[in-house]
């Protein structure tokens, strides 16, 4: 019956012939462990494949939801750790392979005749394989992805004449955006496995037309091994090797969250993929109009030389040791790429960078204080026009209602984080130099803890600069114990008051609370704009007078009616504060001690929602809870490796012994027999 | 290199040996295959059999709801459809049957899944897609409904109404929250 329906089959389309081609082959010298990196590549694409169509059940391409939707996969959906990593970690495993497979080829002499077109289109795949790798890093929309785009758009950029029409076309436009997105996302999934899946398709044609190159020593040569069983044998032994491996990276070593992609983020130190590094680390050599040598001179050279390889080269000798010279163009380029990568792994130009800032800022405040000590010499300031003075009154509500006080002490009020500032009058700051002070310390002093006060109008800023240049007290600032505010007694709230505001009471949370935000990121934010007010990693202690509780709530620990277990609740409860502020309740205020207030740094976009939502990962960090928690794990990753790795075992050992029990079996029946 | 006139000497054909290959291969590749197989398939399946838990909302006060007739109610819900985080619009039909006593449908008809109209003349809710009929009260009177209208979980708070929002398991005679 079976075999009816098989001939029935088989006379309608050619089944058996179509599996003879792509199994029976000699293969010279035997089947051999050396030969199993085509057909592990092969594996590695197929499986990318898979992990590919099961992400875009998942996954969308757009700017706004492209990395929530990536990371609802991998937190929220059951096993979505494990597609997500097998495709992160199977990209890398898939370059690694290609090179080897690439190297096999070139050390046996594999590109030489009647295999020039089979090497040939294996270069394409090589290129077609980096042009994967470079649209899919682009997809997650995360800071790695977007600056790795951003950054390799731009090389394109550089090649001379079309360079510009290239990188417009690649992205779309003049900037990254939607329509980058879109394109990368099409070539990814459709455009270019296309391309690959034809060119792995003429690839193997051509290696079954002139079948495997087998050893270059002749007596090696006339054993003659078939490609079904025995070297697809092997090959299924090394794909279970590959896939343990994955399984286990995607478990032990998940891909890292680096945040939403933030286009004004100056913070993040972009890095392109790992597989471009060389790329990346060859381009610094070259620079101001030789910039093009690196960013399209190296790469075309090194594809020139692979593509000419199988012409230049046509002496049919293939033991590499009788071929010197292509032995050692072959080394060169290999250690060259290989000291070009772990070098521009290592580098860390943003850091040298931050170093070189802050030592010559170290110069400058020694400056600011000659400046000073100059003009306190020079007691003539001009007096107070009439406009300041009206200003320098609304200046001082300013001074009192936004928090300056926490820190800075005016005539004995005041906090201590800061300076005295009540004679800033006669320091002979110019106004320019403190609107700078107040929109951005940071160029004053990288390391001040002062946050810019980006959220002030440019009529309350110039209120302020008015009345602190009004401030020209004398008096020798008083000595600043370090808890003299913090001491300060709070007064008992009336009963109806309650002394912190709970979350519903806040407002409504915004984008950043649904995003993964990156935690070492969080912190370098938290300390430029949070730290001032919360205390250096959220330990608390600043000041406030004025307010019920005396003091600015500490975030580690934060008040337990924050805190949730849930990370998507917790994240919630902290972003109705940092999306829309909050004011704490204070007694009736004098003038000077009004309770300060936190400003809604989503709603008056001082912060980008990508930036809150590192802040908030770092601060559910500092309470123990982890931001990027899988959720719904489906079998917990560690689990679930051990799980694979022991019926892998187990088979091995099956396997192993039912081969064992057969070959001894057979062996003694002979000896029986031959007793006979 | 090759030419084909030299003698070759194949590999020995031991048919034991082959068969075990053939075997060995198919078993690793078949567990390689089961052990992707099952975590892929969960991945679609046990996303797809989640059920949603609603939480009660606040639809407005009770007194703006006139006794009598059927009113239809709107609020609006922060929801969260998978990555997607938007207030939804909500629309109820509301029921008062005293200053504490509301009851609320779902405007879906329990049928397949088409909104319902109430219809003053005629004092009875219709279906515009297959005819189904609903009493005032949510039973039905005759169509292909095999249920009566579903009601929503609500309370009342100083005055104020709270909905829960659920969605129920269309065309079987059950009402379960899916």
């Amino acid at each position: 019956m079976l075999s009816n329906v098989q001939e029935w089959i088989n006379d309608r389309w050619p089944v058996k012939e179509v599996w003879k081609a792509a199994t029976e082959e000699e293969i010279p010298g035997g089947a051999s462990y050396a030969y199993v990196f085509g057909s592990a590549t092969l594996f590695l694409f197929l499986l990318q494949i898979v992990t590919g169509i099961w992400q875009i059940f998942y996954y969308v391409p757009t700017t706004d939801h492209a990395y929530q939707s990536l990371s609802y996969l991998r937190l929220n959906v059951p096993f979505g750790w494990l597609i997500h990593g097998l495709h992160f970690w199977g990209a890398t495993a898939m370059i690694v392979l290609v090179a080897v497979h690439l190297s096999r080829v070139y050390i046996w002499g594999g590109y030489k005749k009647p295999r020039e077109l089979t090497w040939l289109l294996g270069v394409l795949l090589l290129l077609f394989t980096m042009a994967m790798s470079f649209t899919g890093a682009a997809l997650p929309w995360d800071e790695t992805g977007y600056w790795a785009s951003e950054v390799g758009t731009s090389i394109a950029g550089t090649t001379p004449f079309l360079g510009n029409v290239a990188v417009d076309l690649l992205r779309g436009g003049a900037q990254m955006g939607q329509l980058t997105l879109s394109r990368f996302f099409i070539l990814h999934v459709a455009i270019i496995p296309a391309i690959l899946l034809a060119f792995i398709a003429l690839h193997l044609v051509a290696f079954r037309k002139k079948g495997s190159v087998g050893p270059w020593n002749e007596s090696k040569r006339k054993r003659i091994g078939a490609f079904w069983p025995d070297q697809v044998f092997k090959d299924a032994f090394v794909f279970t090797i590959i896939l343990l491996i994955l399984i286990g990276l995607a478990a032990f070593f998940a891909p890292p969250f680096s945040g939403p992609a933030d286009a004004i983020d100056t913070t993040f130190q972009p890095k392109p993929e790992w597989n471009f590094l060389f790329l990346y680390q060859a381009i610094k050599a070259f620079q101001g109009p030789w910039e093009p040598v690196g960013t399209i001179g190296i790469p075309t050279a090194l594809f020139a030389f692979f593509f000419l390889l199988p012409f230049v080269d046509k002496n049919p000798e293939r033991n590499p040791r009788k071929r010197p010279i292509a032995m050692l163009i072959g080394f060169i380029i290999a250690g060259g790429i290989t000291t070009l990568t772990i070098t521009g792994y290592y580098s860390h130009p943003g850091a040298k960078q931050n170093g070189g800032s802050v030592a010559t800022a170290s110069a400058k405040p020694g400056k600011a204080a000659t400046v000073e000590t100059v003009s306190a010499k020079q007691p003539e300031l001009p007096p107070l026009s009439p406009a300041q003075k009206s200003g320098a009154t609304k200046g001082a509500q300013v001074f009192a209602t936004m928090g300056c006080t926490a820190c800075h002490t005016v005539n004995g009020v005041g906090g201590h984080v800061g300076p005295d500032l009540s004679g800033e009058g006669l320091k002979a700051h110019s106004a320019a130099w403190l609107t700078t002070q107040i929109r951005n310390p940071k160029s004053h002093d990288p390391k001040t803890v002062m946050p810019p006060f980006t959220m002030l109008s440019n009529v309350q800023v110039g209120e302020l600069v008015d009345y602190l240049t009004s401030l020209r007290s004398t008096a020798a600032p008083a000595a600043a114990p370090s808890t003299s505010v913090a001491s300060h007694t709070p007064q008992t709230p009336p009963p109806n008051v309650r002394v912190i505001q709970l979350p519903s009471q806040v407002g409504e949370p915004g984008l950043a609370a649904s995003m993964v935000g990156n935690v070492g990121h969080g912190k370098k934010l938290f300390d430029a704009n949070c730290a001032s007010c919360h205390g250096m990693a959220g330990k608390g202690g600043v000041a406030n007078p004025g307010s019920y509780l005396g003091t600015i709530p500490a975030l580690d620990p934060v008040r337990p009616e924050l805190f949730s277990k849930d990370p998507a609740v917790f994240a919630d409860n902290l972003d109705r504060f940092i999306e829309n502020g909050a004011a704490p309740p204070g007694p009736s205020p004098q003038k000077a001690m009004a309770p300060m207030s936190m400003v809604g740094y989503g709603k008056t976009q001082s912060l980008t929602q990508q930036e809150i939502s590192n802040i908030i990962a770092y601060i559910m960090s500092l309470n123990g809870v982890n931001r990027a928690k899988i959720l719904h794990p489906g079998i917990a990753p560690k689990t679930f490796f051990f799980l694979a790795l022991g019926i892998f075992i187990l088979l091995w050992l099956i396997l192993g012994t039912m081969r064992l029990v057969s070959t001894q079996g057979k062996t003694t029946a002979s000896s029986e027999a031959e007793k006979k | 290199m090759e030419k084909s006139e030299e003698p070759k000497i194949p590999e020995q054909h031991d048919p034991s040996r082959r068969s075990f290959l053939k075997i060995g291969t198919g078993v690793i590749g078949g567990f390689a295959t089961l052990i992707l197989a099952v975590p892929f398939l969960d991945a679609l399946v046990s996303q797809s059999l989640r059920i949603k838990i609603g939480k009660f909302v606040n639809a407005g006060p009770v007194s703006s709801i006139s006794s009598g007739n059927p009113q239809k109610v709107f609020f609006d819900e922060r929801d969260r459809d998978a990555y997607i985080e938007e207030v939804e619009r909500r629309d109820v039909w509301a029921l008062k049957n005293g200053d504490n006593e509301v009851t609320v449908f779902s405007p879906i008809c329990p049928h397949l899944g088409c909104r319902y109209n109430w219809h003053p003349e005629r004092e009875e809710f219709i279906c515009p897609c297959h005819g189904s009929v609903f009493a005032k009260d949510g039973k039905v009177l005759h169509g292909p409904a095999p249920r009566p209208l579903d009601t929503l979980p609500t309370k009342i708070q100083d005055g104020e109404l709270y909905v829960k929002w659920e969605r129920f398991k269309l065309g079987v005679p059950k009402k379960i929250v899916v």
